[in-house]
């Protein structure tokens, strides 16, 4: 008898605490005059008002993006690119007298995470549209469930080329991928190599960005004499570098980010190798920042990206004045992925799922990433950009305008 | 044969790295009968300290180290009383859980403390290079060669000569006994862990100079340090130290003969043959503490 009332006071208990939950969760009923303090940006300054609004239902974004494990700097990244975005939307009045309002779900940069996180930015919190992504993998996990559940996605940051050769109709993508990517750089590693060694991260972007390299750089007479794999947190790419010093080629082609590469480039100095450095998704503030204590240690490294620091001051200066740092290309392209999605809402004229995504088939826009607009498979042709690093600074070598073909 | 002997030493160098961090984790378990599934975040912790005393505070690179280990020493005697001392009585998955829990929670801190931004802490020792024939290495990776050496000798010498080390190692073997005899086993778990901890600073002030600083940097390392430790014999000194250089060699070979794809994988095939044909480790059943 004792152990029933146990077993009552415990299923009591649980329906009293998400009777809680669902009332903190419920939303107001009446919609109430409400004075906002908001932050806005004119000019590159930056300034606080008071604004009085009387919210209508607020649209509701998910963004899909690593949070935790290796990437999460790079999710952070695309978190805040997003957030400065709808705040500046949010300030000149919203999308269809709506607020934009963000969620977020950790991907943790792997196939089931993004599975799980598009499923809980759909079915928990009921998000119109998906943003995010950035690794491909991830990405392609999420696409699952947007197709499934028929809600529209925009890419920002995955650059695998098999994104948009799934036939999902849901999926949408901004940025270039490696195959687009690659036969613009392979041109620049020609004149510049005839042997390359691959050195690629070990997980789908890695070996999508592979494949599409080998491809551009065959035809073009350069010799791909092996492909190398590291994981984010490999601590030691000496027996990695020790092979590809005896195999002695012109140059090793990286393919990764920041952070492993800040480890590799400094064994790569200890070993007193020669060879060029060619690398996809390495260069950029934060590849600086890690090697500030010696800036010549990246000297000479040449980078190719869909977004790169100089390309769009606006964007810069509002994301300096916001967050205190210097823009990175993932949450660029997470900032501009906000008003590709804006301006198709505003199109469909609601935040209905099916409505947006039929208004994203028929995007023209420019961004500060360059042109948006898709194709059939759903892909842009946004811009595409070499950089080198001299003394320690990032500059542009040269701006590659994507055709569609 | 050159780029066979290059592999080899860069196998030892890989080793020192894993050895620094799993003789922490061998100690705890060797005495307290714990697997520390938090001991990755240790290092992670360590590593922030580290980063903090260098870059933020602007303390040479020594004293920063020392503080390092101090600051971890405190942080373990902290772990046991609060996390280790009301469980350790329980049964294992207890122990798991509250570890897991721990580990879980340690990340979380670390990202809402520091960001998930990766943080840097090079030293000036890792652009000293020293060049044995067409052998490249740096005087940072070196050090930790020697301090992994000096720990493991310190450390054998601890618990082979001294009073504490000699009740550890009671400890290790009956904990009834030891209260039997007057050995009070909540000061030798304490100190154990101090010092475990105190290990995982070591590690993370030799190595966070050659690696990148982030939440989840333990992650893959203690993983591998696991492997470590199976593979040398729970809860031994030596046999970690051995398999740690097994390990690493066994890794270098396989990037550099077989395929870089393998190579992180390789640790674990080795674990799971030495569990299959010595569940007990390399020198688990030879060797004591």
């Amino acid at each position: 008898m004792k152990r029933h009332y146990r077993y009552g006071a415990l299923v009591l208990f649980i329906v009293l605490a998400a009777l809680a939950l669902a009332a903190c969760a419920a939303p107001a009923e009446e919609p109430e005059v409400q004075e906002v303090e908001v932050t806005r940006i004119v000019e590159g300054e930056s300034e606080t008002i008071i604004i009085t609004t009387t919210p209508a239902e607020p649209i509701r974004l998910g963004l899909h993006t690593p949070l935790t494990g290796g990437a999460a700097d790079l999710g952070d990244d695309q978190r805040k690119g997003m957030t400065l975005a709808i705040e500046t939307i949010n300030v000149s009045g919203g999308v269809l007298g709506s607020q934009l309002q963000l969620f977020t779900a950790d991907n943790a940069c792997t196939p089931e995470g993004g599975t799980g996180a598009g499923r809980e930015l759909i079915e928990l919190h009921n998000v119109s549209v998906l943003l995010g992504g950035m690794c491909s993998g991830a990405t392609m996990g999420a696409m699952e469930v947007m197709k499934e559940l028929e809600v529209p996605g925009v890419t920002t940051g995955a650059s695998s080329p098999a994104v948009t050769e799934q036939d999902n109709i849901w999926e949408f993508r901004i940025n270039s991928h490696d195959a687009m990517m690659g036969e613009a750089f392979s041109r620049y590693i020609a004149d510049n190599a005839d042997s390359v060694v691959m050195l690629v991260l070990n997980n789908e972007y890695g070996r999508g960005a592979d494949e599409a390299f080998r491809s551009a750089l065959e035809p073009l007479g350069v010799e791909v004499m092996s492909t190398e794999y590291f994981e984010r947190e490999t601590a030691d790419y000496r027996s990695i570098l020790t092979s590809i010093r005896a195999a002695d080629p012109d140059g090793i082609v990286m393919v990764g980010a920041a952070a492993p590469a800040n480890v590799f480039i400094r064994q790569f100095r200890e070993l007193d190798m020669d060879q060029k450095l060619f690398t996809r998704g390495v260069l950029g503030a934060e590849f600086v920042d890690l090697t500030a204590d010696d800036p010549s240690l990246g000297e000479g490294m040449t980078s190719i990206n869909y977004w790169t620091f100089g390309a769009d001051t606006d964007f810069q200066e509002a994301y300096e004045a916001r967050w205190g740092e210097d823009a990175r290309f993932l949450a660029a392209v997470a900032y501009y992925g906000t008003y590709v999605i804006a301006d198709a809402i505003e199109r469909a004229g609601s935040a209905d799922s099916t409505a947006i995504r039929d208004a994203l088939e028929d995007t023209n826009m420019q961004t500060g990433m360059g042109p948006v607009k898709f194709d059939e498979n759903r892909q842009a042709y946004s811009n595409s950009y070499v950089t080198i690093l001299t003394d320690g600074e990032i500059k542009l070598l040269e701006v590659i305008e994507q055709k569609q073909p | 044969m050159q780029l066979f002997i290059d592999q080899i030493l860069n196998g030892l160098t890989l080793g020192s790295l894993y050895a620094l961090v799993a003789l922490g984790l061998t100690l705890t378990f060797g005495v307290a009968r714990m697997v520390n599934f938090a001991h990755g975040e240790f290092f992670m912790i360590g590593a922030y300290l580290f980063w903090i005393f260098q870059m933020q505070l602007k303390i040479p690179y020594l004293p920063a180290a020392g503080l390092t280990v101090l600051a971890m020493a405190l942080c373990g005697a902290l772990f046991e009383r609060a996390i280790v001392h009301p469980i350790l009585d329980r049964p294992w998955y207890i122990h798991v859980v509250a570890t897991l829990a721990v580990s879980a929670a340690l990340v979380s801190g670390a990202i809402l403390l520091f960001t998930t931004s990766p943080r840097a802490a090079p030293t000036p020792y890792a652009r000293v290079i020293f060049e044995l024939g067409s052998y490249r290495i740096s005087l940072q990776r070196i050090l930790i060669f020697g301090i992994t050496i000096i720990s493991c000798v310190l450390l054998n010498l601890f618990v082979q000569r001294t009073k504490l080390g000699k009740a550890m190692r009671a400890m290790s073997q009956d904990r009834e006994v030891c209260k039997m005899l007057g050995i009070d086993p909540q000061r030798i778990i304490l100190v154990t862990f101090s010092i475990g901890a105190a290990l995982a600073g070591l590690a993370a002030a030799f190595v966070a100079p050659v690696f990148v600083i982030m939440p989840g940097m333990g992650a893959l390392i203690t993983l591998k340090a696991f492997a470590t430790i199976i593979v040398g014999g729970m809860g031994n000194v030596r046999g970690t130290i051995m398999g740690a250089y097994l390990l690493g060699v066994t890794e270098a070979l396989t990037a550099g003969y077989i395929a870089s794809e393998y190579a992180s994988v390789a640790p674990f095939v080795l674990m799971i043959l030495v569990l299959m044909f010595r569940p007990h480790g390399l020198f688990g059943q030879k060797v004591g503490l």
